[in-house]
C-alpha cells in the first residue's frame, strides 16, 4: 500500500515539467480591507472553469494557469467578493483586500469556505469553525468556548456537563493535536476542564481535523485542533472588550507601521476570588477574630499577544505568545494549613515566511512550548511539594508548492525536543529538607519529515496523497523501580515509522461526491490520567521501553452532498479507526510508585477500536442558518490487565449523539440563535460489592464503564442585540459599537447527571470510627446535576 | 459551583457479584498468626448487626505454612477463639494459646513460651478451604527497624493547654526501599459526655490503621516526624490528651471533672509490596470516600482467589502516655505486647 501512493507520487511529479511550459501563475496574499488581517481560507478561481485554489493560514495563495485571459474571483463569506481580470501571460503577483459585506444577512453564515469546498475538496472530516458565528451562539456564564463549539460537531463529544474536553471518534483527550499559532497547547482547559483556555476575541480561525489528517499534521491519533491567532489591526487602532458574570475581556490591536507591522494584545481574567474576598477577609464580628478561610480563592486568567512585521513582499515575520494560569488557593489559619495549586500553559511561536517564488512558500517556525503544574502544601514548619510538567523546543520548515492548478504540493520538517517532568515531590519538616539529588527529567527527541501532493487525476477524481515518517528517541536512561526494588536501567529507544495518508474525492456531479480517506499516526507522548474527568494532575509521558508509541489506523468513506446553489450542505461520513498501544495506569497503581522516578511501572496497555457514523446538514446563507449534526458510534477498549482482560466501553463512548444549532437574523438589531443535544449517557463504573476489613466497609467494583447513566440532553438559547448599527449610520463620527449577548443556558432545568456518589445512611458516628456494627445501615446512591437553568448576559463592545 | 448544582436520590441496577471469601490476616515476629475470615455483599443489601455478624465464617480450614532451612515444610492449623472471644471469630494457633500458663490470652502469658515458627526474613503461605473453595495467599515479614526516639509535645495549633503530638525521630535505611505501615491504639482516652458532664471511656477496642506507604521520598534520612490518628489526612487535627478538669453545667450548677491523661500505643511496622499495595489502597478508598472523579479502584488484594490482604509485619510497638515531656526510645518488650494489638 505504501509502495503504491509512492508510485503515483513520483508519477504526479514528474508531469509537473510538462505542466509548466505553457503556464503562469498568479499569487498574493488575501486581506480584510478593514483591518489588515490576512484572510485564511478564501477561495481564488476562475468564474468561468472554477479551477481554483484557498489562500493557507497564512493568506497566501499560488494559482498556475495555462496562458490566457481569465476572470479570477475573490470570495470570502462575510466580505464582498471581487473579480479581477487577469492577462496571465508571465507570473502575476496580486495582493487583494476584501471589503466588508453590506448585505446583513451574510454576516451568519457559518463557514468561510468556498461555499461548495465540502464537496470539492479532497479532504473530508475536516470542519472551519468560524468564530464571529459561535460568538453569536448562547454560551454558559456569558464565557464564548471555541471547544464547547466544536462539541456540537458530529463525531466529537464531550465528557459530560461542562466539559471543554474534546473526544474525536473514540480518541482520548491526549489524542488531539491542538495548535495555537503553531504551538501545542497541552491543556486546553481552565476551571478544572469548564472552559477552554482561548480567548474567542484573539481568535482568526479555527480548523479542526477528525480523519484522514494530511502529512503535515503528526504525533496525536485522533484530531487536529488548529487554531490560529489574528495578526492585529494593520491599519488603526482597536479596542474589544466584554463584561461577563465569570470575567472580562480586553483586546487591543493597531498598527505599529501602517500597513507594515502591527500588533494585538487580549487579556481575559476571572472574578471569583475578587467577589469572595470581602467575604473571606471579613473579621468576624463578634471574636473580633479574623476569617480563618482568609487567603482562600481561585482564578484564571490569560493573554494572549502578537505582532507581526512585512519585511519585504517576500517576507513577513510572526512573533506570538500566549500564557495562561489558574490558581487555586486554600487555607485554614485554624490549624496553620495552606495550599496553592498554580497550573498553566505558556506558548511562543516565531515564525517567517518567505516567498522563494509564485509557487513555492515557506514558513520556518520556532515555537516554544510549556505546561506545568504545582501543588503546594504548607502546615507550620512542614512543607511538601510536587510538580510535573512538560516543555517543548520546536523548530519546523514547511513549503507550500503549487505547480499548476492540478499540484498542491507540501513538505517540511519538523523537530522537538521534550522535556518531561513527570511528577517530582520535595518535602521540608523544620530543617530537614526532602529531595531529590536533582530533579527527575526526561528527555526526548521527536522528529518528522513529510511530503503530501494534492493533486487532480482527473476532472472528477482528485487525491491527496501524502507520507510522514516520524521518529522518536528517548534520551537517557530510565529507572525503573520493580517490586523486587531493583532498580532497572534502560538504555535510549528509538522508534521510526512511516506514516500513510491517503484521501480521495470523486465527484459525481457539480453538487455531490464520494470522498474516502486512509491514514496511520503514531503518538509518541501520552497522557496518563487516574480520574474520570481530564483534570491538571494529568501526566504527560514519553514513549520509552516500557512504553510503546500509540498507534491507529482509520478508514473514513462520506458522500457529499449540496442543494440549493451549496445553501445547504449534507454529508454522510462512516468511519472506522482501530488504536493499539492505548495506555491506562494501573489498577491498582500507587502516585507515589512513580515520584522522583519514571512512569513505566505505573502503567498497562492495551487496544481499542471505534466505529461510526455521522451526518451533518448544514444551511449557510439566509436569515436562518445553523446545521444539524448526529453520530451513532461506538468505542471499545481492550486491556489484559483491565476489567479482568474483557472488552470494556470506553467512558467517553456513545452511542447516540445529536446536535441542533440554529441562528436566526430577526431584524438588523437582533440575532436569536438556539441549540439543542441530545447524547447517550456517560459510561461509568459503580459498585458492586462491598466488604468489611478491621470493621471498615470497603467497595467492590466490577464491569469497568459497565453502567450507563440517563442521556445527556439539553436546549440553549440566545439573542444578540447590537444597538449601535442604526444609530452610528446616524452618527457616523461615532466609532463605539456595542452588543449585549443574553443567554439561557438549560432552558427547561434538565438534571443532567454529572456524577453518581453513593453514602451509607444510618451510619452512626462512633467516636472516630465509623462501625457498621452499630447500625441498620441502608446503602443510597445520588445524582448530583450541575447547571441547571441558567441565564447570563454579555455586554461587547469595541472603538 | 455549589450555588448552581442539586441532587437526587436514584435508584439503580445492579449486577450481583459471586460469593468471595474476605481475608484479614498478619503474621509478625514471634507472634501466632491470625486471620479473620468472612464473606462479601451486595452493594444494596442490608446491613444490620445480624447481616454484620453473618458476614463472618466460622467453619473453614486454615493453614500457615513455611518452609524450614532444611527445606521441609512446617505448618500449623489456626482454629477460632473459643467462647467468649468469638463473636468476631479470629482463626489462630489455639492450641499454643491454650498451653500458655494463663489462658484465655490475656496479656503478657503466651510469649514467655516463645512462638519460633514465625520470625523475621521468612515468607509464609496462607491457604484458607470453605465451601469447596481454597484461596492461598503469601507473606515475607520484612526486618525491623525502630524509631530513633518518641515524645510528647504541645500541639501548635491549638490554644487547649491539654492537647499534644506524638512527634519521634526516624532515621530511614538508605540501602532499601523499605514500605512502613503505621497502626495506633488508645487504650486509655476518656471523654466528658456534653450532656450528663460524666466521664465516658473512649478508648479504642482494636488497632487503627494510620497509613501506609513506601520511603522512595524519605529513603536514607534521618528526620523529625510526628504521629496523626486516623483519618486525619495526615495531619495532627486531633491531638492527644493530657489529664485535665473539665468544666460543665449540671442543673445550672457548674462542676467539674478530672479527665485522665490519654495513653497511646503504636506500632510502626515494615511490611513486603504486595502487603503494601494492600494496605495503600485501604488507605486510598477509606480517604476517597466514594470521590466521584476518581477512578474506580479495588482494593489491591493479595489473596490469591478472594478478597483482602495476607500481611508479613516487621513489628516494633511502643506505649505513650500522653505526659508532658514523656520521651522514650524503646520498645516494648515482646512479653508486654497485648494480643488484641497483634490481631
Amino acid at each position: 500500500m505504501k509502495f503504491r501512493i509512492l508510485i503515483i507520487l513520483f508519477a504526479n511529479i514528474l508531469c509537473f515539467n510538462a505542466f509548466s511550459q505553457n503556464s503562469f501563475t498568479i499569487s498574493g496574499y488575501v486581506q480584510d480591507d478593514e483591518s489588515g488581517e490576512n484572510l485564511i481560507g478564501v477561495s481564488i478561481y476562475d468564474k468561468l472553469s472554477l479551477k481554483g485554489t484557498v489562500t493557507n493560514q497564512y493568506g497566501f495563495y499560488s494559482l498556475t494557469l495555462l496562458k490566457g485571459k481569465y476572470d479570477i474571483t475573490y470570495s470570502f463569506i462575510g466580505l464582498e467578493s471581487q473579480n479581477k481580470s487577469v492577462e496571465l501571460n508571465n507570473d502575476v503577483r496580486l495582493n487583494i483586500s476584501l471589503k466588508s459585506n453590506t448585505i446583513l444577512t451574510d454576516e451568519v453564515i457559518v463557514t468561510g469556505e468556498k461555499s461548495d469546498q465540502n464537496v470539492s475538496s479532497s479532504n473530508m472530516s475536516q470542519v472551519k469553525i468560524e468564530v464571529s458565528n459561535i460568538k453569536q451562539l448562547p454560551v454558559i456564564l456569558g464565557e464564548v468556548d471555541v471547544l464547547k463549539s466544536a462539541q456540537l460537531l458530529p463525531g466529537i463529544t464531550s465528557n459530560g456537563e461542562g466539559s471543554s474536553g474534546l473526544y474525536v471518534r473514540g480518541g482520548g483527550p491526549d489524542q488531539n493535536l491542538i495548535l495555537l499559532d503553531e504551538a501545542v497547547v497541552y491543556n486546553a482547559s481552565h476551571l478544572f476542564g469548564f472552559f477552554s483556555v482561548f480567548n474567542a476575541d484573539a481568535i482568526k480561525d479555527i480548523n479542526i481535523i477528525k480523519g484522514g489528517m494530511p502529512a503535515e499534521y503528526g504525533g496525536r491519533l485522533s484530531s487536529v485542533l488548529d487554531i490560529s491567532m489574528k495578526d492585529g489591526n494593520n491599519k488603526k487602532y482597536q479596542a474589544d472588550g466584554g463584561i461577563g458574570l465569570l470575567s472580562s475581556r480586553l483586546t487591543l490591536q493597531g498598527p505599529i507601521q501602517k500597513e507594515k507591522s502591527s500588533f494585538i494584545l487580549s487579556g481575559r481574567r476571572t472574578y471569583i476570588d475578587v467577589l469572595s474576598q470581602p467575604f473571606l477577609d471579613r473579621v468576624d464580628p463578634e471574636t473580633g477574630e479574623p476569617n480563618a478561610f482568609a487567603g482562600s480563592g481561585y482564578y484564571f486568567y490569560d493573554l494572549t499577544s502578537k505582532i507581526n512585521y512585512r519585511v519585504s513582499d517576500k517576507d513577513r515575520l510572526y512573533l506570538s505568545g500566549y500564557f495562561g494560569r489558574d490558581v487555586f488557593s486554600f487555607a485554614n489559619s485554624d490549624n496553620g494549613f495552606a495550599i496553592e495549586i498554580p497550573w498553566g500553559n505558556a506558548t511562543g511561536s516565531l515564525r517567517w515566511n518567505h516567498l522563494f517564488s509564485d509557487k513555492l512558500f515557506m514558513n520556518t517556525s520556532i515555537i516554544f512550548s510549556d505546561y506545568r503544574f504545582e501543588f503546594n502544601l504548607a502546615q507550620s514548619d512542614f512543607e511538601f511539594k510536587i510538580f510535573s510538567g512538560i516543555n517543548d523546543w520546536n523548530t519546523k520548515v514547511d513549503f507550500l508548492y503549487q505547480p499548476n492548478q492540478r499540484h498542491t504540493i507540501k513538505f517540511g520538517a519538523n523537530y522537538t525536543y521534550h522535556i518531561f517532568t513527570p511528577g517530582n515531590a520535595t518535602g521540608r519538616a523544620g530543617d530537614v529538607e526532602f529531595a531529590p539529588d536533582e530533579i527527575f527529567r526526561q528527555y526526548s527527541n521527536e522528529g518528522a519529515l513529510y511530503f503530501s501532493d494534492d493533486f487532480e487525476l482527473s476532472d472528477d477524481l482528485k487525491v491527496n496523497a501524502g507520507l510522514r515518517y516520524s521518529s522518536f528517541q528517548h534520551r537517557g536512561d530510565i529507572n525503573l523501580f520493580t517490586y523486587l526494588k531493583n532498580d532497572l536501567t534502560l538504555s535510549n529507544d528509538n522508534y521510526r515509522n512511516i506514516e500513510p495518508r491517503l484521501s480521495l474525492r470523486y465527484k459525481l456531479n457539480t453538487t455531490s461526491s464520494i470522498k474516502g480517506s486512509y491514514s496511520e499516526n503514531y503518538q509518541y507522548i501520552h497522557l496518563a490520567s487516574t480520574s474520570s474527568v481530564s483534570l491538571p494532575t494529568d501526566l504527560w509521558v514519553p514513549s520509552s521501553t516500557g512504553i510503546k508509541p500509540k498507534f491507529a489506523k482509520q478508514y473514513a468513506l462520506g458522500y457529499f452532498k449540496n442543494f440549493n446553489d451549496n445553501m445547504f450542505e449534507t454529508s454522510l461520513e462512516g468511519y472506522y479507526k482501530e488504536m493499539t498501544n492505548l495506555i491506562e495506569y494501573r489498577e491498582g497503581y500507587l502516585p507515589e510508585d512513580n515520584t522522583n522516578s519514571s512512569s513505566d511501572n505505573s502503567f498497562t496497555f492495551g487496544d481499542g477500536d471505534s466505529y461510526g457514523v455521522e451526518v451533518l446538514l448544514k444551511k449557510n446563507r439566509g436569515k436562518t442558518t445553523g446545521w444539524i449534526g448526529y453520530t451513532l458510534s461506538k468505542t471499545t477498549r481492550y486491556f489484559d490487565e483491565v476489567n479482568n482482560g474483557l472488552e470494556f466501553p470506553a467512558k467517553y463512548d456513545r452511542r447516540h449523539d445529536l446536535s441542533i444549532t440554529a441562528t436566526h437574523q430577526l431584524s438588523n438589531s437582533w440575532v436569536l440563535s438556539g441549540v439543542f443535544v441530545y447524547a447517550t449517557g456517560n459510561s461509568i463504573t459503580l459498585p458492586t460489592e462491598r466488604y468489611v476489613i478491621g470493621g471498615d466497609v470497603y467497595t467492590q467494583f466490577t464491569a469497568r464503564n459497565g453502567y450507563r447513566t440517563t442521556p445527556y440532553h439539553r436546549m440553549d438559547i440566545g439573542a444578540t442585540y447590537t444597538p449601535s448599527k442604526r444609530k452610528n449610520k446616524k452618527r457616523k463620527n461615532k466609532k463605539f459599537e456595542s452588543t449585549w449577548n443574553f443567554s439561557i443556558y438549560n432552558v427547561y432545568s434538565r438534571k443532567n447527571p454529572y456524577f453518581i456518589y453513593f453514602a451509607l445512611e444510618g451510619l452512626e458516628e462512633d467516636g472516630e470510627n465509623q462501625n457498621i456494627q452499630n447500625g441498620n445501615v441502608e446503602p443510597k446512591a445520588y445524582q448530583v446535576s450541575i447547571f441547571p437553568i441558567l441565564p447570563s448576559v454579555t455586554w461587547n463592545f469595541n472603538f | 459551583m455549589c450555588f448552581i448544582s442539586c441532587q437526587e436520590e436514584i435508584s439503580l441496577d445492579f449486577p450481583v457479584g459471586a460469593q468471595q471469601i474476605v481475608v484479614e490476616g498478619g503474621i509478625e515476629a514471634n507472634m501466632p498468626p491470625y486471620v479473620i475470615l468472612s464473606k462479601n455483599q451486595g452493594y444494596f443489601d442490608e446491613i444490620n448487626s445480624n447481616t454484620y455478624q453473618n458476614l463472618f465464617i466460622k467453619d473453614a480450614e486454615v493453614v500457615v505454612w513455611t518452609t524450614k532451612e532444611d527445606g521441609t515444610a512446617d505448618s500449623i492449623f489456626l482454629q477460632p477463639l473459643p467462647p467468649p472471644f468469638d463473636s468476631i471469630p479470629i482463626y489462630t494457633d489455639i492450641n499454643y494459646l491454650a498451653s500458655l500458663s494463663n489462658p484465655p490470652y490475656a496479656n503478657n502469658q503466651y510469649l514467655n513460651n516463645g512462638f519460633n515458627f514465625s520470625q523475621e526474613n521468612k515468607t509464609y503461605n496462607l491457604i484458607v478451604r470453605w465451601n469447596n473453595k481454597k484461596i492461598t495467599s503469601q507473606t515475607t515479614i520484612p526486618s525491623i527497624t525502630p524509631l530513633d526516639c518518641l515524645w510528647v509535645e504541645k500541639n501548635e495549633f491549638t490554644d487547649l493547654d491539654y492537647e499534644f503530638d506524638i512527634r519521634a525521630i526516624y532515621n530511614d535505611p538508605g540501602e532499601t526501599q523499605n514500605n512502613i505501615l503505621i497502626k495506633y491504639r488508645k487504650p486509655i482516652h476518656w471523654g466528658v459526655d456534653s450532656l450528663t458532664g460524666q466521664l465516658k471511656d473512649e478508648s479504642d477496642a482494636l488497632m487503627e490503621l494510620i497509613d501506609a506507604g513506601t520511603d522512595i521520598l524519605i529513603n536514607g534520612t534521618r528526620f523529625e516526624t510526628y504521629f496523626p490518628q486516623k483519618g486525619d489526612g495526615n495531619f495532627p487535627a486531633f491531638p492527644y490528651n493530657t489529664n485535665r478538669y473539665e468544666t460543665y453545667e449540671n442543673n445550672g450548677i457548674e462542676d467539674s471533672v478530672f479527665v485522665p491523661n490519654d495513653k497511646v500505643i503504636i506500632k510502626f511496622c515494615q511490611i513486603d509490596e504486595p502487603a503494601l499495595r494492600f494496605w495503600r489502597s485501604i488507605v486510598r478508598q477509606f480517604g476517597s470516600n466514594g470521590n466521584p472523579f476518581q477512578e474506580p479502584l479495588n482494593i489491591v488484594s493479595n489473596i490469591n482467589g478472594g478478597y483482602g490482604g495476607w500481611t508479613g509485619y516487621g513489628s516494633v510497638y511502643y506505649t505513650i502516655p500522653i505526659i508532658d515531656g514523656f520521651s522514650t526510645n524503646s520498645p516494648l518488650p515482646t512479653d508486654s505486647i497485648e494480643i488484641t494489638d497483634v490481631f
